[in-house]
């Protein structure tokens, strides 16, 4: 039988009430979907736990003015994607474009797929192969397909609740991850029976 | 299973992804640690800044303005206070803002060739005991 | 009749009787209740006189300072068990036991089980390894470890159950809940039963440290297996998804939802929708139970997986690939100095 925990609206009144500690659960309720969430989009851990300190401190720097019209768990993801993807704008200015980055169809052209990817119908993939490649293809996304890939795909979030953390519509969600599952299934070809 | 059900599939297995045993203790120690110093070495204005603009209602408004109306209150309050014909008895000098605490921020030191230790002000190192509040966890397992 | 100055005296006497006849098993009963209170003291006593020798202190340096926990010795090589969260980031680890001070090697430090091996360059006492299976609700164990900056001390409680997750989040196999006092500074310590033998490995304490979780001494020893077949461990995965049907067949709901694509299991003959009775060495009743299953597998080992299709009872054997996270839960044995470099005299 499991304890029951209080609910999250206690300890941010609590929290927004003075008392540090109902803060300190907050942490520590909330650190392990964050951290999946900021590690998913960044491939990094110490890039993930540097932003994860960063979400937390301006979580609470920001706490009195939370009011409760979203549920807490929506604010602290909300500010989690921003800053992730905020952060690796800044990183990839200094890296090359992805794929994505380039709006000239290019990457959807079905010669540019033939040329650059082998197909073997046969090819027996060690599973651990397939997820270093799924990473990789994880990385050629741009950071807000790869936000809405975490969220949807990782964490089994809602396109509604999705919707709600990034401030857009319900159907831009959707388009979001309509495409970006197919540039995942375009870059992993040659591991995808069809 | 369609292409686009392999790959959510793949996806979901990254869900297994988490750091190393007894991470997320010490991140809440390190949480703790660095709200203490940047309390310390943060401005009192920008605290009180911090502070005025998360309790201002929601009426999705330019912080400028928020910038805006603060100085005017400011202005005024000053005018009200320094008007030349009144003085205020005790002295009405703002005084400035007190200077900033000097505790010893935490200094590294480097151990032959190896990385620096962690040390708290009193200069000794810092010691954890350990024994995590959970084992090591995964979100759910129903595959193998 | 008895005149009546017989009759007052017989009942005196009787009194007399009855009272000292009764002091006297109460006192037999007294002392029969101390000697069972002794026993159990001199056990727990004799216990930690002639184990506590094997457990040790471990200190680990690393960037965020120093961490103290505990482990203990297995064999009388130096190998060693402790909790990975204390070694997993360390520059340097030291072993402290019988007065000595040791450096260690970093054998394997597992994320999924939380464990490490490590290998002091020593002859060691160690503690002999007890079977796991037996271990039941209220068992009576005991703990040895060092809690905080005080001498190693022992523990005692008794075993409340099993567990596979604590607050919604799974752990990597089944572990033991004990209500067992512990103490930080105690992760890594051995859990031994009234034997002297070891039956588990404290891995996290609950609530205030009334209660702790164990991983149990064959989910640790799997490690060990692995590291002495292979010099690494080799978890094993053969890509089944499994649901919970309405109704249960031969005694278990769990059936095949999902085959992966390209694995050991797509390859094997098994179908979706067929219900799973044994993997391996254990038993499936619901779908939970490939907890315990998937820790066991072994990359290379052949399984056999028995399954209920329809109404025939069908079995087939499985080499597991390695498992897709395995890089990622192992930390590779380098940033230890080599133990040899100095050791104290003898």
């Amino acid at each position: 039988m499991e304890t029951p925990e209080t609910p999250d609206q206690e300890l941010v009144a609590r929290t927004q009430a003075g008392d540090a500690r109902a803060f300190d659960e907050l942490v520590t309720r909330f650190s392990p979907r964050l951290y999946g969430l900021i590690y998913n989009m960044t491939s990094n851990h110490e890039d993930t736990n540097d932003l994860l300190q960063e979400v937390f401190s301006k979580a609470y720097r920001s706490i009195k003015g939370f009011q409760g019209k979203s549920s807490i768990y929506t604010w602290l993801h909300s500010i989690a994607v921003n800053m992730a993807i905020n952060f690796l704008k800044k990183r990839n200015r200094r890296m090359t474009m992805s794929l994505d980055d380039v709006d000239n169809g290019i990457a959807n052209d079905p010669d540019f797929i033939e040329a650059t990817t082998a197909r073997d119908p046969r090819h027996q993939a060690n599973l651990g192969e397939l997820q270093k490649k799924l990473n990789e293809a994880m990385m050629k996304l741009s950071d807000e397909h790869r936000a809405v890939v975490t969220m949807f795909d990782i964490q089994g979030m809602p396109h509604a609740e999705i919707a709600k953390v990034l401030k857009t519509s319900e159907g831009t969600v959707r388009s979001r991850l309509f495409y970006a599952h197919r540039q995942l299934q375009n870059y992993l070809q040659e591991f995808i029976t069809t | 299973m369609t292409p686009e059900e392999q790959v959510s599939k793949l996806l979901r297995l990254k869900r297994y992804e988490m750091p190393p045993p007894g991470y997320f203790e010490d991140f809440l120690q390190e949480f703790q640690a660095r709200q203490r110093a940047e309390l310390i070495r943060r401005p009192l204005w920008e605290i009180t800044w911090d502070r005025l603009v998360s309790l201002a209602p929601n009426f999705q408004v330019p912080r400028m303005v928020y910038a805006t109306i603060v100085a005017m209150a400011v202005a005024a309050s000053s005018l009200i206070v320094f008007r030349p014909s009144a003085p205020v008895p005790g002295g009405a000098i703002a005084s400035n803002p007190p200077a900033p605490l000097n505790l010893t921020s935490p200094q590294s030191v480097t151990i032959g060739e190896s990385a620096p230790v962690a040390m708290t002000s009193t200069g000794s190192p810092s010691v954890h005991y350990v024994l995590p509040t959970r084992p090591v966890s995964y979100a759910s397992s129903r595959s193998f | 009749m008895l005149p009546p100055a017989a009759s007052s005296f017989s009942f005196r006497v009787s009194a007399v009787s009855f009272a000292a006849l009764f002091s006297l098993g109460f006192c037999v009963c007294l002392n029969a209740e101390e000697s069972v209170a002794d026993k159990l003291s001199a056990q727990v006593h004799k216990i930690f006189e002639e184990r506590g020798r094997a457990v040790v202190k471990v200190r680990a340096t690393d960037a965020l300072g120093i961490r103290y926990g505990s482990g203990f010795f297995s064999d009388p090589f130096g190998t060693l068990y402790t909790h990975a969260g204390i070694v997993l980031k360390a520059q340097e680890v030291r072993v402290i036991f019988d007065g000595k001070e040791l450096p260690a090697k970093i054998l394997v430090a597992d994320q999924r089980s939380g464990i490490a091996i490590l290998k002091v360059d020593a002859s060691t006492p160690f503690i002999p390894i007890g079977d796991s299976k037996p271990v039941d609700i209220a068992t009576p164990v005991v703990l040895i470890g060092y809690p905080e900056d005080l001498e190693e001390c022992p523990s005692f409680g008794f075993i409340a159950g099993r567990d596979r997750k604590y607050l919604g989040q799974y752990f990597s196999t089944t572990h033991f809940r004990a209500n067992l006092s512990v103490q930080r500074g105690q992760g890594g310590s051995p859990i031994l039963n009234m034997k002297g033998e070891s039956i588990g490995i404290l891995v996290g304490s609950l609530g205030d440290g009334s209660a702790c979780h164990i991983l149990p001494m064959q989910a640790a020893e799997k490690l060990h297996r692995d590291l002495v077949r292979f010099g690494e461990l080799r978890p094993g995965w053969v890509g089944v998804e499994v649901e919970d049907a309405r109704e249960s067949v031969e005694g278990s709901t769990a059936r095949i939802g999902a085959l992966d694509p390209e694995t050991p299991a797509a390859l094997s003959g098994l179908q979706l929708g067929d219900v799973l009775l044994r993997v391996g060495n254990t038993p499936i009743t619901t779908s939970e139970d490939v907890l315990d299953a998937s820790y066991y597998l072994t990359a290379g080992d052949p399984a056999e997986i028995q399954v209920m299709r329809g109404s025939q009872k069908l079995s087939f054997p499985v080499k597991p690939t390695l498992h897709p996270l395995a890089p990622d839960h192992e930390m590779q044995a380098t940033s230890a100095p080599d133990a040899t470099s100095n050791i104290a005299p003898k």
